[in-house]
């Protein structure tokens, strides 16, 4: 993460409604550039109008955006020149091939050579179909020739909506690693995502929203390491008496059972002081028979959203005595 | 130019594009044929006979088959442009173009003048296709086809074939825009026809209304001194064929306007 090159892009007091509804309301994003931003929100919390709105396709009612540094208002078109998105589903001429698409599309906007389409399309593995009509492809596939699409003029921002959509697992990781090289070249990647294991692996920042308003933002290992899980594994029959030692240090909201018949008690702290809890149970008798410990950016996400569920859990057991099962994580501590 | 350029090839891949022009000379073929096999039947005998031949009859053809490729062509155009326009939408590519920075009332425009340049190519081979089923139905029925280099007829043709263009080129556009307001091809489309019968219709009862009306502009622009109107241009109410193309540029420039101004202000979704 390079956030010393000043904001790739900013909102300020963000508003947009429709009809009664309101979309966006107030919302502020600041972005550093070259960095691997996830925008993460519920369903409705106005990620998808952020993105519309970012890339000109709507106007807010209110707010102010700049990209790369200088405003972005109605009419400044020319300033999207330096942006590739894609936004919502990719969108192509059916009928067209892969290939025809691209150069379609690079008919538009910024000019592109010949040579980088050819480029993006051996980058999204799409060079054997690339002449077959683009109706015949799967949902993995346009989805890769939309990204491949998003970053036909280079560009130095790059806005992505669920861009992992329709990818089968391996499409994922070379996305990932395409994003993170992105990034690595000091191009700013925006990706708006449900998938918060994902997001947690490739982002460098996270903006979290609900309602239209941005309810935490900043750097990812910032945000998880107040939102560290602990867990410890003892005989079944000390859960209570490991609940009563740890309680007069750590406050009950944070610290919970997760499965009383196997003897396993949540924490919610830095994973870096797991040895804190060794030690005090350790000091009281209990000895510990397994450990795991992570962040859980799913759920910083339930807390702040209040508790809108989406997407997968994203527990990471950093040294795992159990399966991936149990360290799933899921509804132990929110 | 790029834009242009694109707009082109887009369009000259398109299955629409030759489907409509495969249906319209398909159908003048399948007509023009079939009075020249069946003139000197018995079913065509008499006035009907007479009228039908006029189709295959040299120069008095020429004027006949540009009033099918006009008159049928300016459905099958409300229907391509509107087709045109609401793919833009519904598959999202305005919406692809937009983010990456291209004007969305150049797009529009430049949209709509490679369907104009379509429109010319398709009335072009519609015609030659035309008047080459013409002759092969004046064979088939006899009737001789001295009249076909009748000059002074000749030299008419490349204005009456660019006023033909012009007016079908104007129809088109209602189709465009009608989709583009629509922000759909089947809505575009279904309103678009809906649209030229209905006025068609209302030609019946308001000709001093519908004279004025895109579709019977259009139509009474092409009439000559001899020609008929066809189901458009109110009859005896129709408009001067040069005061009709004035309002067929209204119509074009009108409804193209309206089309740029829309897709400037609208809200892309989806």
């Amino acid at each position: 993460m390079s956030g010393a090159g000043g904001l790739a892009l900013a909102t300020h007091g963000l508003r947009k409604t429709y009809a009664t509804r309101r979309a966006l309301d107030g919302l502020d994003l600041s972005v550093p550039m070259g960095v691997v931003y996830g925008f993460l929100g519920p369903n409705g919390a106005g990620k998808t109008t952020t993105m519309r709105v970012l890339t000109g396709l709507i106007h807010p009612d209110g707010g102010s955006v700049e990209i790369l540094g200088k405003p972005f208002k109605r009419g400044d078109r020319r300033r999207l020149f330096d942006v590739g998105a894609l936004v919502e589903s990719p969108s192509f001429y059916p009928y067209l091939s892969a290939r025809a698409n691209l150069r379609e599309l690079a008919a538009s906007g910024a000019p592109v050579t010949p040579k980088r389409i050819e480029e993006l399309l051996d980058l999204a593995g799409l060079c054997d179909r690339a002449d077959d009509e683009v109706q015949g492809y799967s949902m993995g596939m346009k989805q890769r020739l939309g990204i491949a699409a998003a970053l036909l003029s280079d560009p130095k921002l790059l806005l992505l909506d669920e861009p992992a959509n329709g990818l089968d697992p391996a499409g994922i990781v070379a996305m990932r690693d395409t994003l993170r090289a992105l990034a690595g070249q000091g191009k700013t990647v925006f990706v708006s995502s449900h998938l918060l294991a994902e997001v947690q692996v490739m982002a460098d920042m996270v903006g979290i929203i609900a309602a239209g308003k941005l309810v935490r933002e900043g750097p990812l290992r910032e945000l998880l390491s107040m939102q560290g899980v602990v867990k410890a594994r003892v005989r079944p029959n000390l859960v209570d008496a490991a609940i009563a030692t740890l309680t007069p240090d750590l406050p009950a909201e944070r610290l919970t059972e997760t499965d009383r018949e196997e003897g396993w008690l949540s924490v919610r702290i830095a994973p870096e002081r797991a040895e804190e809890i060794t030690r005090r149970l350790a000091g009281a008798g209990i000895f510990v028979s397994g450990m795991e410990s992570g962040t859980d950016l799913e759920m910083l996400f339930l807390e702040l959203t209040g508790g809108q569920a989406i997407g997968e859990g994203s527990f990471i057991g950093l040294s795992a005595p159990g399966n991936g099962d149990e360290a799933a994580g899921k509804g132990t501590a929110a | 130019m790029r834009l242009f350029f694109s707009g082109l090839r887009k369009l000259s891949r398109r299955p629409a594009t030759w489907v409509t022009v495969g249906l319209l000379v398909g159908l003048l073929v399948l007509i023009v044929l079939a009075v020249g096999a069946t003139a000197n039947s018995g079913g065509l005998r008499g006035g009907n006979g007479a009228n039908a031949k006029l189709l295959i009859t040299f120069p008095g053809a020429y004027d006949r088959i540009l009033q099918f490729v006009t008159g049928l062509g300016g459905l099958f155009a409300v229907i391509y442009g509107a087709a045109i326009a609401g793919s833009e939408w519904g598959w999202g590519t305005l919406k692809a173009a937009v983010a990456r920075g291209e004007s969305r009332v150049r797009y529009m425009l430049v949209s709509y003048v490679t369907v104009a340049v379509m429109i010319a190519i398709g009335v072009l081979v519609t015609f030659a296709v035309g008047v080459a089923a013409a002759i092969v139905g004046a064979n088939l029925a006899g009737v001789p086809t001295s009249g076909l280099g009748d000059a002074a007829t000749l030299n008419d043709l490349p204005l009456r074939l660019l006023k033909g263009w012009f007016a079908v080129v104007e129809e088109g556009a209602l189709g465009f825009t009608i989709a583009t307001l629509a922000r759909s091809q089947l809505a575009g489309i279904g309103a678009g026809i809906a649209f030229y019968f209905a006025e068609g219709f209302a030609s019946l009862f308001l000709p001093d209304v519908v004279k004025y009306m895109p579709f019977s502009v259009a139509n009474a622009s092409l009439v000559t001194g001899s020609g008929t109107a066809g189901m458009f241009a109110g009859g005896a109410s129709a408009l001067p064929a040069d005061q009709a193309q004035v309002f067929v540029a209204v119509w074009l420039v009108g409804a193209l306007v309206v089309a740029a101004l829309f897709s400037d202000r609208a809200e892309i979704a989806g």
